[in-house]
Formats: C-alpha cells, structure tokens, sequence
C-alpha cells in the first residue's frame, strides 16, 4: 500500500501505537513540572463551570427537539411487522442521539477555547496556579458532562417513548390475534411469540465460528467436502500476502513473473457410477421441534439475481463457446472485502482450467498474471469455482490439507510455496477452506428442492449453553427470494417456504430435526432439545426444501440464544459507547481549536473524525492499480501524461492510506447494530470504543497541551 | 536571565516585546529594552498614554504573552511560572470574568484554583464581597446583569481571592463612580500598609498621584525620563513627591483669615520684593463636593451602588 512512499511495513503496521508511544513520552517529557503541580481539585473546578455554562446556555433545549424528530420519523416509517417498527424506531433513537451529542460536542468544544482566548475571559484563569494541563483536561472533563447529561436526557427520553411504543404494538397484536381473519394463519405463532416475548429486549446470543455451504452434509468421518458446479458453488483459501517477500531483488513490483495457482480438485457427474458411497448415513431418529408453521404472509423479494444457470454460467465465463469434454473449474483472487482482484490464467496452450483425472482428485495450474499479483496485500482469498453443470465438484482434506497452493518463482523454474493463513483456531495449522455458494440479495443463496440441493452448516464452537426447561433456543432469520409465485392463491405457488433444521452435537453425535417455516426478512424463533447442543461444540445443517425458493444466508443467520437481559440496560451500554465517542470528539475539537479559529476548527474535527471512515468507504478506489484506472478511463495516450497521471493518482492513493492509519476508526463505536437486533451489547465493544478513546484521545490531550503552552493566549 | 534579587518583587531586564504578523514579520513594536525594578512592599505607578505598552508589560509578567527579548522575574520566579501564581492577584483593564455565573460562585470558582481549603474558602468569599462593596442581592446576581461598576469590583475581588503577595491592577479604576474610585485607592493604601506590593497600571494621572511610591512612565514602549540622578544621570524611575514638586513655587495656607488681613499680607510680599504673589481662598475639588453629598444621601449600612429598593 504504503510501498510508493518507501515506508517499511513495520512503521505503517504500527504507525498509530508508534505516535502515541512518542506523544505520550514528549507529553510526559515536556510536562513534567506540571504533572508534578496537578490537581484534581482544578481539573474538577474548571470541568464545573464548562458544565454551568453550557446548562444555563440551555444547551439541552436541543434534546426535545431531535427527540420530536425522532418521533416524527418514527410515525412516517414503513415497517415490515411490529417488531421491524420498534428496531427502526431503536435506531431512529440512538442516531439521533448520537447526531446530536457529537454536533453539540463539536461546536461547544471547539468554540470554547477560542471564544475564552477572543473574550480574555482566559486571562483570569491562566494567571491562576491552573497548568494549561489542567485547563485542557478541566475542559476536556467538561465537555463529557455536557455530553453525559445531553445524553442521559435523551437515553431516558428515548426509553420512554419505546417502552410506550411497545406497550401500543403489543395491545395491537392482541387486538389482531383476537380478531377472527385478521391475522395470516402463517403470522399467528410469530405474533404470539411477540405478544408474550415482548419486542423490547437484550438477549445474549451465541454467533456461530464459521458458515459453510457445502453440496453435501460432510460424512461423519471422512475429509471429502462437496461443492456444487454451474457457478453454484465454490470455496476460499485464505493467504496473507506480504509483497515484500514475493519481491526479487531490484524487482519494482512483486511477484514480477506473477503467481503459480495449484488446485486440488475432483469432481462426481450426476448419475456417475461413481457416486460415493459416503452419501450423508440415515439420521438417528430426531427429537423433533417443530415451531412457526408459517406462511408467507408478507411478499419474499424477488431479485434480480434469479437467473437461468446456464446464464450465469455464460456470464462468468464470457463465452459459451467453450467446448470441454471434462467438468471445469475457474480461479480466481478475493481481496479482504471478498472483491475480485483478478483471474488465474490457464497456461498456454491451454484455453480453461480442466479436471483430467475422472476417478479421483485433478492437480490444475494455473498462474495469475503480474498485473494482478501487484494488487496482492495482507489478507485475500484464491476461490475455486465449480463451472460444468450437473456435476458435483469435491476436495479431499485428507490427500491435500491445503488444496489451493500458491507458488512464487524465485528464480527461474524454481518455485517457492507460499503458506496459507494460519488457522483462527489452532494457529499450526492452515486456515480450512471456506465453502459457499452464490450470493444474492440477502446473503448466500440456499437452494431449495427435495434433492440435490446444498446445505448450509453453521459451526458452533465452545458455546455457552443455558437451556430452559430442557430445551435450547435459537433464532432464524433469512430473506426469500423466490422464482415462482407468491401469493397463496395464484397458480404455481408452491406453498410456504420450509427449511430443515438439522442440530448435531459434534461431541455425542446427538442429533435433533425440525422443519421450519420462514418468513423474509422476519425473525423466527425455535427450540430443540438441550442434548443437541450441550457442551457447546454442535452445528447447525440448514437444508432448503421448497423447490424454485432461494432462502439468504448471513454469518449469523442461526444463533444461540442464551439469556434474555433488560433493555433499558443495554440502551445505557449503547449511551456509554456514544458518550466515549464524544469524549473523543471532545479531544479532537479541543486539540484543533488551540491552533485553528472555531470554524476551521470545526471542519478539521470533522475531517479528522471521519477521516478513516471516509477511506474505509472508498474501499478499493483508492488500492494500489488506481492510477492505471484513471489513466484508462481518462483515455490517456500520450506515455509521459499517463505515467505522470497513473505516479500521481498512486501517490495520493498511498497518502490517504496512510493518513488513515493514523486516524481514529469510528466504527468501533458500534452503538447501533447489536440494540437495533435485540442483542445484548457485548463488553467487549465498549472495550473496543474504549481503546479508540483512551488511544487517541490522550496523545490528543497531551498536543493539545503542548500547543496551549505554547500559545500566546493574550490576543 | 537576570539574577534574583529577594528585595525585588518585579524586575525585567531589557524587556522587549514586538508582535508579529502571520508570516512572522514584525508588525508592532510594543514595548523596547524594559529595565524595572518594582521593590517588595511599595506601590508602583506604571503611567502612559493608551498603546505605550503598560497592558504588554504587565501580560508578560503574568506569562500570558512572551517575550521577544529580554526577561523578567516575579517574585523571584522566571515570569509565567505557574507556581508563582499562588502569590499574585491580577485584575485585568476589564473584568474578563465568566458572565453566566454569580458573584459568589465567581469566587468561589477562583478560590478553588487555589490552594485554599473549602473552611477559609467559605469564610473569605463574603469577606471580600464585603469588602468591594457588594451587597447581598448584587452577590446572587448573574454577571450578565451587573453594571461595569459592579463588574469591576468582582473583578477586584477574584484578584484578592488568594490574599496575594503582589497585585497587578490594570486600570483599576476605570468604569468606577468616584465612590468607587476613592474606595480603590484607599484599598490600595490598605494593601500597602498590609505589606503587599501593588502594581497600578493607569493613564488616570490623579489615581497615581494619590497612592503610589514611585512612577514611571511609559510612551511608545519606552521607559521615559523622569529625573536626573546625583550624578545628573537619566532617571526612568522616581518618587512621586520628587517629580511632582515644584520648587520655585511656594504655598502658604491659613484658616480664617479675612479680606483686610488678606490685604496686608500681600503688600508685606511686595515688601519682600515678590512681585507676582497670587492670595486667594481656594476651591475644594469637584471629588470631594461629590463625596460629601453622596454620602450625606446614604442610609447608614446601605450601599453606594446600584439602584435603591422601591
């Protein structure tokens, strides 16, 4: 990333702890004799009057008003159902908070100092035994009980309004559940559950570690994982890429030959003789919970992502002229955010990527051009796709642990592997390949049908498990997206989407089953005997069995409820976490206002905070290749402009880069999404916010310090 | 650095401050090669016209600006050191003071950035109050509200908060009725006679007159000469009673005499060869007349400021 600018990679992996360590170390450093003369007692009398001043400025007259807002919105939204109301209406309420506490902290923090330096009010503090120290921290403190109060007026404000709200909803599905016909029989069970569960509440969940979408379940013992072909199905295998490894000496890029891609893949055609015998073994006679028979009583979406596989087979190859006798496969690179980066090239004379071994696993070689091995950092994925229709494509984890291999030709036909990425759980071992299907628009596509159709295993790992009356609840939620008709009553409807649950308990091979009905978009709650799940180590088989439906899977599509917390305390976790936020708003606005007027000052907090988010979200617009994009698009032809432009474009690209790395990442302060879910937040995000306050908000305090006694603060 | 003098409250040695323009080029030239030696105990006049450059010494005393050349010692202290603060009290040209709180919690706020504990505390703030004339309805009154008279006296009293070894008043008098004026200067005097050093700060020339030991006066940033040492060397600094008498003029003052005495004294200074003696009665002064008849409109124990109570 950083390579145009000669930086080594170990400053910019570090860059951020780098500067705080020397901040912190000058700060303590050039304020000794004022640490020595601290005093709370100042920082606490300061912090006060910042306090007074903002509270008979009637400062908190701005919580009304973005609470009727809030509820202005709330009334005008559209909801999918009563629980879908209250979770906008939760996030309607924390945004607007959040909105609010970081606009008032902004321009009350960043307008305070100048406005006392301007007004000479700063003339009797500073000729006080008060350290510039104590008056940056006194305001600093300050601010966060402006910022506190602000914010337990509008956590209390919002509390009451959804505990209102709720109390509304619940006695209008009672209305609806005791009114003969006014309830789609599909939406009873959904609705009792809502009637009697409340839709305020935290709930501990339990994520699953890992999501597969396998062609088959795995066999109880054997290593073979299936996958679909017809661009169905493919799976990742995860590499940490370092260029500087895969760079020659005196080479300007890496892997300037480009990069040798082996596979290991075997495939099983449909009705082959060859079938494995290793088809999943009868289950033991499930314990059946079958809970939420539901129709769909609200309209599944239908995507534009339903297309004929033969389709989207010529789509992916960009011919349909390809004229293989054996099934084939394709290959490509994944950046982190699972972008393609390119393809892997057949090598000549060989036009597509052939599976010659018809009784067991094919090596495939492939390479990836320099062009795309220039684009390689940190983490990405090589995805081996199964093309050929009507073929099952397999890997065996036994033969080949590893079955993608990378391979970097040091020397001329002398080629060095490159390691996969370890393992998340056991770091000795290579990361497992990760299976999948094609994704629509609500996750990866699950097909449905009575056969051949794939499975979706989410793995749970060392979960905490807390059963109620011997049973352990889960809860499901997925979009539909479905190809036939919808509505009960037109022709070819096909009747409500099931899913198979299948929970197996991976340490005593217990097995429990039922069938599900969901609806799009809508939470689904079921349970199934605790023996299923004790111990914690189980997956969880989903299996669509409605053919033409396609049910949308997330990472956390399934999860383990564990036990249910109050909500108003999980509101104060979320209060807390924007509290931090504007403490840190607070630093950054103090910081930019001991040099700057308040209005610059204003914007620079603002770029400074939305700094690392505003990157995140160029995303790979500003990755290294951007300057031949822009040389392309721009149509250059003259070869001095272009590489000017193309030096340029990348220079700037690795500078925001960089200055992001030094920037705070906002989303830490994940106030909204584990609420809005009804989840309990977990600790470890108000760590998390903690960390991104504590560091970047002290080397801010400690500059600010600096830059205050430095300053002449009589104008 | 200039060595520590324990007899000096204030001493500045080449004292330069020039402020610069945004690009870092000289723009104003405010004060040139100050030497001062403000001795413990005495109250010291800094006199000049508006932007001779009186408010820029006394902000690089306190470390609110800092100097281009030259450096200065308060105290015995490097000047801005914050530890020295403990001993100073400092009443800006105007009351820059937190508007939205009250007189009480004014002070109390001041107090606390002191180390004063929360019984004295308690015990001094409505001393002070007292003591500048505050009565106890203008003390629960927000700044906002006061008058420039009133803010001025708050202001004096946040600058005794810490019952300070050395004052620096910046034209204490300014926004006070002469009531109030009259009241400074005998607090002044007061503080003199308690040991503490004042610096007074003012372009009022009769405020000077009246209270302080020695003066010296500023124009364009330079120290002006006042006299001439025995040596016939430039004095820059010199006693009030030295450079304000006037030695070739004599007065002579009686009480009681009438017109036919008045008559014969003049013509025994003719005798005496004095040709342009002046025998009149003289005026009293426009302050005094003003005092007597305020005072004699005040109600015993009431205040002299703000508006009576219906």
């Amino acid at each position: 990333m950083l390579h145009t600018l000669a930086i080594p990679d170990f400053i910019t992996q570090y860059l951020g702890r780098i500067l705080f360590v020397l901040v912190v170390v000058a700060g303590l450093i050039f304020g000794a004799s004022d640490l020595a003369r601290f005093r709370w007692r100042r920082v606490w009398a300061i912090s006060q009057v910042v306090w007074i001043e903002a509270w008979r400025r009637k400062i908190w007259l701005v919580t009304p008003l973005a609470f009727l807002g809030v509820v202005i919105i709330s009334q005008l939204q559209k909801p999918y159902d009563e629980q879908d109301a209250i979770r906008q209406t939760i996030k309607f309420c924390i945004f607007a908070t959040g909105l609010v506490v970081a606009m008032t902290t902004i321009i009350l923090a960043c307008t305070n100092l100048p406005r006392e330096i301007e007004n000479r009010v700063i003339y009797t503090i500073a000729t006080k035994p008060t350290t510039r120290l104590e008056i940056v921290l006194g305001k600093v403190v300050g601010f966060a009980k402006v910022s506190l109060t602000i914010l337990f007026i509008m956590g209390t404000l919002a509390w009451a309004y959804l505990a209102l709200r709720e109390a509304n909803m619940r006695r209008f599905i009672a209305e609806r559940l005791n009114t003969e016909g006014a309830v789609a029989p599909a939406s009873v069970a959904t609705l009792k559950y809502y009637q009697e569960a409340g839709l305020l509440y935290a709930k501990r969940q339990e994520e699953p570690d890992a999501m597969q979408i396998l062609a088959r379940p795995p066999e109880e013992s054997g290593m073979l994982r299936y996958f679909y072909g017809n661009g169905e199905g493919s799976f990742l295998m995860p590499f940490d890429i370092n260029p500087s490894a895969i760079t020659p000496p005196g080479a300007s890029q890496p892997a300037p030959q480009g990069l040798v891609v082996v596979a290991h893949v075997g495939y099983l055609k449909k009705g082959a003789a060859t079938q494995p015998s290793t088809t999943q073994p009868a289950a033991p006679a499930p314990a059946t919970t079958q809970v939420a028979a539901t129709g769909p009583a609200i309209v599944p979406y239908y995507g534009p992502f339903i297309i004929p596989p033969e389709q989207r087979q010529a789509m992916m190859t960009g011919s349909t002229s390809i004229s293989a006798t054996e099934p084939t496969i394709s290959i490509d690179v994944l950046d982190a955010n699972h972008e393609s980066l390119g393809a892997a090239k057949p090598f000549p004379p060989l036009k597509i990527l052939e599976l010659t071994n018809r009784n067991g696993l094919s090596q495939v070689s492939a390479y990836f051009p320099p062009e795309v091995t220039a684009l390689l950092k940190g983490r990405v994925y090589i995805r081996v796709f199964g093309q050929s229709p009507d073929t099952e494509y397999f890997v065996d984890m036994q033969q080949t642990p590893d079955p993608v291999r990378l391979l970097y030709e040091d020397a001329p036909q002398h080629y060095i592997p490159l390691a996969p990425a370890p393992s998340p759980v056991n770091p000795k071992l290579p990361a497992a390949p990760i299976f999948q299907t094609r994704s629509g628009t609500f996750g990866q596509q699950l097909r449905g049908g009575p056969e051949r159709t794939p499975v979706a295993i989410y793995r749970f790992r060392a979960a905490e498990v807390r059963p109620t009356d011997g049973k352990a609840p889960f809860e499901f939620r997925a979009g539909i997206e479905r190809s036939g008709a919808d509505a009960p009553d037109a022709p070819g409807f096909a009747g409500p989407t099931e899913v198979l649950v299948r929970v197996r308990n991976r340490a005593t091979s217990v097995v429990a089953e039922t069938i599900v009905r969901p609806e799009s978009n809508r939470t689904l709650f079921f349970t199934v005997p605790a023996d299923a799940v004790q111990g914690g180590e189980f997956d969880v088989h989903l299996k669509n069995l409605t053919l033409g439906d396609y049910v949308g899977l997330g990472p956390r599509s399934v999860v383990l409820i564990t036990e249910t917390q109050s909500f108003a305390w999980n509101l104060t976790k979320s209060m807390l976490i924007l509290w931090l936020m504007s403490i840190l708003i607070t630093t950054i606005a103090i910081f930019t206002s001991t040099f700057l007027s308040w209005p610059i000052a204003v914007v620079l907090t603002m770029v400074i905070l939305l700094g690392h988010w505003g990157v995140q979200q160029l995303g790979e617009s500003i990755q290294p290749g951007i300057g031949a994009t822009v040389v392309t698009d721009f149509q250059l032809k003259d070869p001095a402009k272009a590489r000017a432009v193309q030096e340029t474009v990348e220079k700037l690209s690795s500078f925001l880069n960089f200055i992001s790395t030094i920037l705070p990442d906002i989303s830490k302060y994940a106030a909204v999404e584990d609420i809005e879910r009804g989840v309990s937040i977990p600790w470890l995000k108000l760590r998390d916010a903690l960390a991104v306050t504590l560091g970047f908000g002290l080397p801010l305090v400690l500059l600010s310090y600096i830059f205050l006694k430095n300053k002449e603060v009589a104008p | 650095m200039i060595a520590s003098n324990s007899d000096a409250a204030v001493e500045t040695q080449n004292l330069t401050k020039i402020y610069k323009d945004f690009w870092g080029r000289d723009k104003v030239r405010a004060l040139t090669g100050l030497d001062l030696t403000i001795r413990r105990g005495e109250v010291f006049g800094l006199l000049g016209p508006n932007g001779s450059g009186k408010s820029t010494t006394i902000k690089l005393l306190l470390g609110l600006i800092f100097p281009t050349r030259g450096s200065a010692r308060v105290l015995g202290h490097p000047a801005g050191d914050t530890a020295v603060n403990e001993k100073i009290g400092f009443l800006p040209e105007e009351s820059y003071l937190y508007r939205f709180l009250n007189g009480e919690e004014i002070l109390r706020f001041y107090g606390k950035l002191f180390k004063i504990d929360r019984k004295t505390l308690k015990r001094r703030v409505p001393e002070l109050l007292d003591t500048v004339g505050l009565d106890a309805k203008s003390r629960k009154r927000k700044l906002r509200e006061y008058s420039k008279g009133m803010a001025r006296r708050i202001g004096l009293a946040q600058a005794l908060i810490n019952n300070p070894d050395l004052i620096l008043l910046d034209e204490p008098t300014t926004g006070l009725d002469p009531i109030g004026t009259r009241e400074m200067k005998d607090l002044i005097l007061s503080l003199k006679a308690q040991g503490k050093t004042v610096l007074l700060c003012s372009h009022l020339l009769a405020d000077v007159q009246d209270v302080c030991d020695r003066i010296t006066i500023l124009f364009r940033g330079q120290m002006m000469e006042l006299a001439k040492d025995a040596q016939g060397r430039p004095m820059g600094i010199a006693p009030v009673k030295d450079v304000l008498q006037v030695k070739d003029v004599s007065t002579v003052e009686a009480r009681g005499m009438n017109e036919q005495q008045m008559e014969q004294l003049r013509q025994f200074i003719q005798q005496m060869g004095i040709s342009d003696a002046n025998i009149t009665h003289p005026t009293t002064t426009l302050e005094d007349l003003f005092m007597r008849i305020v005072r004699e409109n005040t109600r015993p124990g009431e205040s002299t400021v703000g508006s009576r109570q219906p």
